[in-house]
C-alpha cells in the first residue's frame, strides 16, 4: 500500500518536530553544566586522600549524565532529520581510507582493552566522494562500530569493510558477536525499535541510534541493511552515492513518508 | 602581564564552569553576560581571547562574531567558540575568519586549557 500523506499531516509532524528539537536542546543545556561541574569535582576529589566511595558515585553521576546527554542528541538529530532540517553539510573528501582508518584510532583502546580484533580493509581504490562525513561517522560509523564492540565477546573481531563500486561507495560493517534474532532484524531501524521486540542486541542502549543512522544514509541519497545472507554475528551494509544527486525535496519527502508505518520498510527491501 | 579571556555567555552556571576550569592557569577573565555587554566591555579592555557563546539574548553570537571581524581594532583578536548549538553557522563564519574555532560546551577542562594556549599561549 502507498499511503500518501496531506500537507496538514507533514505541518503536524514539522510542529512537533520543532517542540522537540527546542525541549532537547534546553536539556542539553543544565546536562552540560552538571557533568562539567561533576568532571571539576571528581578531580579535585582525586587530587586529595580520595575516599573511594565518593570517586564511584562521581563516576556513576557523570557516566549517567553522559548517557542522558547522548539520549538528548539522539532526540534532536532525530527531531531535525524527521522535520526534514538541513543536517547534511557536503565536503570533498579525497582520501575517503584515510577518514575511515581514523575509526580504528577512534575505538581502538575500547577494542583492545575488551580482546577484540577491530580493523578497516580497503577493498579497492576508493573515488573522491562529496559526503557530510563528520555526521557520517557520528550519526552511523561510530554507533554500528560501537554497537558491535558493545555485543561482540571477547576473542571476537569487528571489520569496517569499503570498497568503490560504480557510482557508489558500499561500507560494511561486520562483528562476530551473536547475532540479530530473525523476528528483531525488521524492527531495528524503527524508531525506538528496540523496545518491541525482547533480543539481547535490540534491548540495550536508547532505540535511536540505528533509527538516526537509517534516517541520515536516506538523507544522504543511500541505503542501510542488514546483511541477511550472513549466517554469523551481524553485518551492516551501508551504500552511499559518491555524490547525492537527488532533490533535496525529494529526499525530505522519503524522510517524512518514512515516519508513516505503512512505509517504515520501504527503503530497506 | 597576564593575557585576558573574555568569555561572552548568556548563564551563569557556564561563566562559573570555565572560571572553575581556568582557575589554576594565569589567565585574567572578563565576563561577559550578553552581546551588549561584551560590545562595552571590549571598549574597555582588548582581551587576548574571545570565547562566545552562540545562542545568546538580543544580540546572537554570530552578529557579536561580524561585528569584532568588522572594526579593525578588534578584528585579530582570536576567537573560540563554545556552543551547544549546531555547527551550520560555522562554515560561514569560518570562511571570514580561518583561524575560527568551533568547540562543544561539553569540552574537557584539559582540552580547553589546551586550546587557549594554542591561541595565545
Amino acid at each position: 500500500m502507498n499511503f500518501k500523506i496531506t500537507d496538514n499531516e507533514k505541518t503536524i509532524i514539522e510542529k512537533h518536530n520543532r517542540i522537540l528539537s527546542t525541549v532537547s536542546h534546553d536539556l542539553k543545556s543544565p546536562m552540560i553544566a552538571l557533568i562539567g561541574f561533576a568532571r571539576i569535582l571528581l578531580r579535585e576529589i582525586e587530587a586529595t586522600n580520595a575516599n573511594h566511595k565518593w570517586l564511584d558515585m562521581l563516576n556513576i553521576i557523570i557516566d549517567s549524565g553522559e548517557d542522558m546527554f547522548g539520549l538528548i542528541e539522539d532526540i534532536l538529530a532525530m527531531a531535525k532529520m524527521e522535520a526534514g532540517k538541513e543536517l547534511v553539510e557536503l565536503e570533498r573528501i579525497e582520501d575517503l581510507a584515510k577518514e575511515l582508518i581514523g575509526i580504528e584510532k577512534t575505538f581502538g583502546c575500547e577494542a583492545k582493552a575488551k580482546g577484540i580484533e577491530l580493523s578497516v580493509v580497503v577493498k579497492s581504490k576508493l573515488p573522491i566522494v562529496m559526503w557530510d562525513i563528520m555526521r557520517l561517522r557520528y550519526h552511523v560509523l561510530n554507533n554500528l562500530v560501537s554497537n558491535a564492540l558493545k555485543f561482540t565477546p571477547s576473542g571476537g573481531r569487528v571489520v569496517i569493510s569499503v570498497e568503490g563500486l560504480d557510482k557508489t561507495v558500499l561500507i560494511k560493517v561486520a562483528d562476530t558477536g551473536p547475532g540479530i534474532h530473525i523476528e528483531a532484524q525488521d524492527q531495528i531501524f524503527k524508531r525506538f525499535g528496540h523496545t518491541e521486540i525482547c533480543s539481547e542486541r535490540t534491548k540495550k542502549g536508547d532505540g535511536l541510534g540505528l533509527y538516526n543512522a537509517h534516517l541520515f544514509v536516506i538523507q544522504h541519497g543511500g541505503n542501510i541493511c542488514l546483511d541477511k545472507t550472513v549466517c554469523h554475528g551481524t553485518t551492516f551494509l551501508i551504500e552511499l552515492p559518491i555524490e547525492i544527486s537527488q532533490r533535496r525535496d525529494k529526499i525530505i519527502n522519503r524522510i517524512i513518508d518514512n515516519n508513516n508505518p505503512a512505509n517504515q520498510h520501504t527503503y530497506l527491501q | 602581564m597576564k593575557k585576558s579571556i573574555m568569555i561572552v555567555e548568556d548563564e551563569q552556571r557556564y561563566h562559573d564552569l570555565y572560571k572553575l576550569m581556568l582557575e589554576d592557569t594565569d589567565y585574567e577573565l572578563i565576563h561577559a553576560y550578553d552581546g551588549d555587554d561584551a560590545f562595552q566591555r571590549l571598549d574597555e579592555k582588548l582581551p587576548d581571547l574571545i570565547i562566545l557563546d552562540m545562542m545568546l539574548d538580543m544580540v546572537t553570537g554570530d552578529t557579536f562574531f561580524l561585528y569584532v571581524k568588522g572594526i579593525p581594532e578588534f578584528a585579530d583578536i582570536p576567537i573560540i567558540i563554545l556552543s551547544n548549538s549546531s555547527r551550520s553557522n560555522y562554515k560561514s563564519l569560518k570562511k571570514l575568519d580561518p583561524n575560527l574555532l568551533f568547540l562543544d560546551k561539553k569540552i574537557t577542562q584539559d582540552r580547553l586549557i589546551k586550546e587557549i594556549q594554542v591561541k595565545i599561549g
